[in-house]
């Protein structure tokens, strides 16, 4: 009798909070639709002002080198942060080391640190005056720089490449530490080599994790520009710079409206072929089993391995990084009138003396948890909904419930905030936190989904056995189980809504001030030591987020599951 | 396992309430806020609203002090509102034509005014005290924009990278500046705007065979300003485009001279920034106001440090800083038509 009542209630608990899910959900589509359909619609217009088209006829032809440019770049980049990702992922899933839970903190640094710091911090470390050559060529007794591939390709795709391995990183492990070891032992025992191993066993277990976080990755080298123009070459050109043109110099709102447009239908073609390879490839893939324990770095071939990775990544990531510590304590020394900047705790000082620091601090901490919240919420909801046994009519298998997540990451926050400005001309923090919030779900789906897919078929079958009802499973046996990839989505979706300084602008919020916009503020203005110190707080928040997160699992005590 | 699945989910579920308790907080007291000054300013008709840039809008930009004196002189309540940059307030005005949201744009400069014009987003007011701004810097004989501070472009020279600084623009395509010249686009950059008209200016219509001879020495054309001098005070290159006030800067704020304006004898041309009453404005008397008092030496003095370029007003006393920013022999201007048909040209001539 008590029990059925408890029963009841929880039943009834259970209910309300799956309203809340699709409430939460329903309201972040609607955040992205009304706006991005809105946004397009000068596309269809009449043409303002004087025909762009006419005026500068090399701009079809250079969309079109734009095009093709911005599409190798992408792909080159996506592909070298699967390489770096990589063995980064499979040694934080199956290895034990110093400095494990510091090198998954650092996901959501190219999230939230703005591509504008991380071209200075590639300068600043790899640059003609950089910490870099000035070493080799010091040691070296060489009169030029050695390392000169900055202003190139190769520029490009490094810059992109390290700055988003950590995506990899982040969801590959989360899977990896889960693969069952039994046929990978069974074709030990048959002889296999360990590259065979690896090559027919695990990768093809990996794929679903790997695509999903290089089509991410893929979509942000599309869009980004800043890197682009300044490594690319003088005078490249990307599609995003073309509308720029188009929308600020020439003022022709139907042409940016149609490169807009291409641009967004270029990225939906990437995800549409990603959902579709995602499809090909999950239908050979097994369910995968629970977590394992993780092993030592032990022997010395394992040992000088990871040990020439981690130099390998020290050089390349956190060189740079730490690049922009070191500029936030360089100053010119006062009161000397002389050449070389020094060391000195004066930008930091400035930085945490503004008034304006602890307020801006503050909005972003609540808007970044609120996105979290938001998107984490509506992703969950989601996911659930869709799943195998889900409770809507979303199944798995069709393309458009893979498409629906991806699609936001085919529309630049620019295009977004565009629309939402036509719906609310003068915007407040709750559009704010929606529009962030359209934009960064896709995020936390990927980390959810990641997370849901490795529960074990066993598991699965039998909470369907055993559960009244598929909303109770999801709530006391789904949720529980892939709360690790909730909390990693929530901090995904925090980190880009702390870095985002171009929705609070492109919204025109009046008094709002956060961390992200002051730093936009102080590059801006010759203060560059205190927008490094300012980006470094950004990292050391994002960085904080996904350290405690971490902290939290104790992975040796759930292998009884 | 259920101890543990117990665990992990109230773990889960104390981490959503207490950020679901935050946010809550949080909405509470902003909404508060936002009250107060709805209830404050009481009748619409006394609040003025301006669009500016971001730089104009910041802490340390020159928007929260004039507010505040444009407020104790004149009763308005301001409403100023960060656009991102100057051509964005200007795209923000044009979207909005046909129910105006604004009543003065801020930052429309020399660049932007054909633009403003065609798009009729401004309408004309001749300030009473128009008479101070000298006659070169006159945006447009019937005050469609009223100019309020002005600077010349110029090349910045690191004193500290040992190398000859540059005499003129021809200088800068000999071959000992190979990729030592950091320029920005001029499809995304002010600056970048203002150096191609600066070449337009003395080159006329030679400038393509300038360009292809500069072109291998430009390390790179940054999106924007911040980026490109960014990489500039990072010691990436010796030279970057700017403006003559920039050493001022340094020396105020970093006690250093390390950093120079050069001074070419073919003369520079100038960005010079104006405000302008928006066509259809709610509260038109307010923004003549703003415009009005935008002109006294009230509102002039406080742009020299904040915006780091000098006011029209030639009334107001430099600060010291400012010896460290040469004047210009002579001050070329360029259509700035002709300069926008001349960006393609350019980004096709180094595309090539």
């Amino acid at each position: 009798m008590v029990a059925t009542k408890r029963a009841s209630l929880t039943g009834m608990i259970y209910t309300a909070l799956a309203i809340v899910g699709g409430l939460f959900f329903a309201l972040v589509m609607l955040s992205f639709l009304v706006p991005a359909c809105l946004s397009i619609i000068p596309a269809f217009g009449i043409a303002s002002g004087a025909s762009y088209l006419a005026v500068g006829q090399p701009a079809t032809g250079r969309i079109f080198a734009a095009f093709r440019f911005t599409m190798t770049e992408a792909l080159l980049s996506s592909t070298l942060a699967i390489a770096i990702g990589l063995p980064a992922a499979f040694l934080a899933a199956r290895r034990d080391f110093p400095g494990r839970r510091a090198l998954l903190a650092l996901s959501g640094v190219p999230l939230c640190i703005p591509p504008m710091i991380i071209a200075l911090a590639f300068v600043l470390f790899y640059g003609r005056q950089g910490y870099l050559n000035t070493f080799l060529m010091k040691y070296g007794n060489l009169t030029e720089p050695p390392v000169t591939f900055l202003y190139s390709l190769a520029g490009v795709v490094i810059a992109h490449g390290f700055y988003n391995f950590p995506v990899v990183l982040r969801t590959v492990s989360q899977v990896w530490e889960r693969l069952p070891e039994a046929e990978e032992d069974a074709a030990r025992l048959l002889g296999a080599g360990q590259l065979r191993i690896f090559r027919t066993i695990t990768l093809p277990r990996l794929s679903g994790a790997i695509l999903a976080s290089s089509a991410l990755v893929f979509l942000y080298c599309f869009f980004s520009f800043i890197i682009v123009l300044l490594f690319g070459g003088v005078g490249g050109t990307t599609l995003e710079v073309e509308l720029y043109q188009a929308a600020r110099s020439s003022f022709d709102f139907h042409l940016a409206g149609s490169i807009a447009l291409v641009e967004t239908a270029c990225a939906l073609g990437i995800v549409i072929l990603y959902v579709y390879a995602q499809k090909k490839l999950s239908a050979g893939t097994a369910a995968l089993a629970i977590s394992r324990k993780r092993q030592r770095l032990s022997g010395l071939g394992e040992i000088s391995g990871a040990l020439l990775y981690f130099l390998f990544l020290l050089v390349f990531f956190i060189g740079p990084l730490v690049s922009i510590l070191i500029r936030s304590f360089m100053q010119n020394g006062s009161g000397a009138f002389s050449g070389a900047l020094r060391f000195g705790t004066g930008a930091w000082a400035t930085l945490l003396g503004r008034a304006g620091f602890l307020p801006a601090l503050g909005t972003t901490l609540v808007n970044g948890a609120a996105v979290a919240l938001l998107s984490s919420c509506a992703a969950l909801f989601f996911a659930l909904a869709r799943g195998k046994r889900g409770f809507s009519g979303l199944r798995e298998g069709r393309s458009l419930s893979r498409i629906i997540p991806m699609a936001p990451l085919a529309v630049s926050s620019v295009v977004l905030g565009f629309g939402w400005t036509l719906l609310v001309p003068r915007g407040n923090i709750l559009v704010l936190i929606l529009a962030q919030s359209a934009m960064a779900w896709p995020f936390a789906w990927t980390q959810i989904q990641a997370a849901l897919d490795r529960i074990p078929k066993s598991v699965h079958d039998a909470s369907m056995m055993l559960s009244p009802g598929p909303l109770d499973r999801s709530f006391r046996v789904l949720i529980p189980l892939s709360y690790r990839g909730i909390l990693s989505g929530a901090g995904f979706a925090f980190a880009i809504s702390a870095g985002d300084a171009s929705l609070p602008l492109v919204l025109s919020l009046t008094r709002f001030e956060n961390i992200s916009l002051m730093l936009f503020r102080l590059v801006g203005s010759y203060r560059f030591s205190e927008a490094c110190a300012c980006a470094v707080v950004l990292a050391v928040l994002s960085g904080a987020v996904f350290f405690l997160q971490d902290g939290e699992t104790r992975p040796d005590k759930e292998h009884d599951l | 396992m259920p101890a543990e699945g117990m665990m992990t989910k109230s773990r889960l579920l104390s981490f959503f309430l207490i950020l679901s308790f935050f946010i809550s907080l949080s909405a509470v007291c902003a909404s508060g806020k936002n009250d107060k000054p709805a209830n404050a300013s009481g009748t619409a008709s006394n609040e003025l609203v301006v669009y500016a840039y971001d730089s104009f809008t910041a802490d340390w930009g020159p928007g929260p002090e004039l507010v505040k004196r444009f407020e104790a002189k004149t009763g308005y309540k301001v409403t100023m509102i960060s656009c991102g940059d100057a051509a964005q307030v200007l795209s923000r005005a044009v979207l909005e034509k046909k129910a105006p949201a604004s009543d003065v744009l801020v930052g429309i400069d020399n660049n932007l005014i054909d633009t403003a014009r065609k798009e009729d987003v401004l309408a004309p007011y001749k300030p009473a005290t128009s008479s101070i701004v000298s006659k070169d810097l006159v945006l447009a004989n019937d005050w469609l924009l009223t100019p309020y501070d002005w600077g010349y472009f110029a090349m910045i020279f690191d004193s500290a990278s040992g190398i000859t600084p540059p005499a003129s623009l021809e200088d800068l395509t000999k071959p000992e500046y190979a990729k030592k010249i950091i320029l920005m686009d001029p499809r995304t950059s002010t600056p970048g705007t203002g150096f191609l008209a600066w070449t337009l200016a003395v080159y006329g219509k030679n400038y393509t065979d300038y360009w292809t001879r500069l072109k291998g020495n430009i390390l790179t054309m940054a999106p924007g300003w911040d980026t490109g001098y960014g990489l500039f005070t990072s010691g990436e290159a010796p030279l970057v485009i700017s403006y003559t006030t920039s050493p001022a800067y340094h020396v105020e704020n970093d006690k250093t001279d390390r950093y120079k304006a050069l001074i070419f004898p073919e003369g520079h041309t100038a960005q010079i920034e104006g405000l302008g009453l928006v066509n259809g404005a709610k509260n038109p008397k307010a923004a003549k106001a703003f415009i009005d008092f935008m002109l006294t030496d009230e509102a002039q003095s406080v742009l020299p440090l904040t915006q780091w370029m000098y006011p029209v007003s030639k009334t107001i006393k430099l600060p010291d800083s400012y010896k460290a920013a040469p004047m210009a022999s002579k001050t070329l201007t360029v259509p700035s038509a002709d300069v926008a048909a001349a960006v393609d040209t350019v980004i096709s001539i180094l595309a090539k």
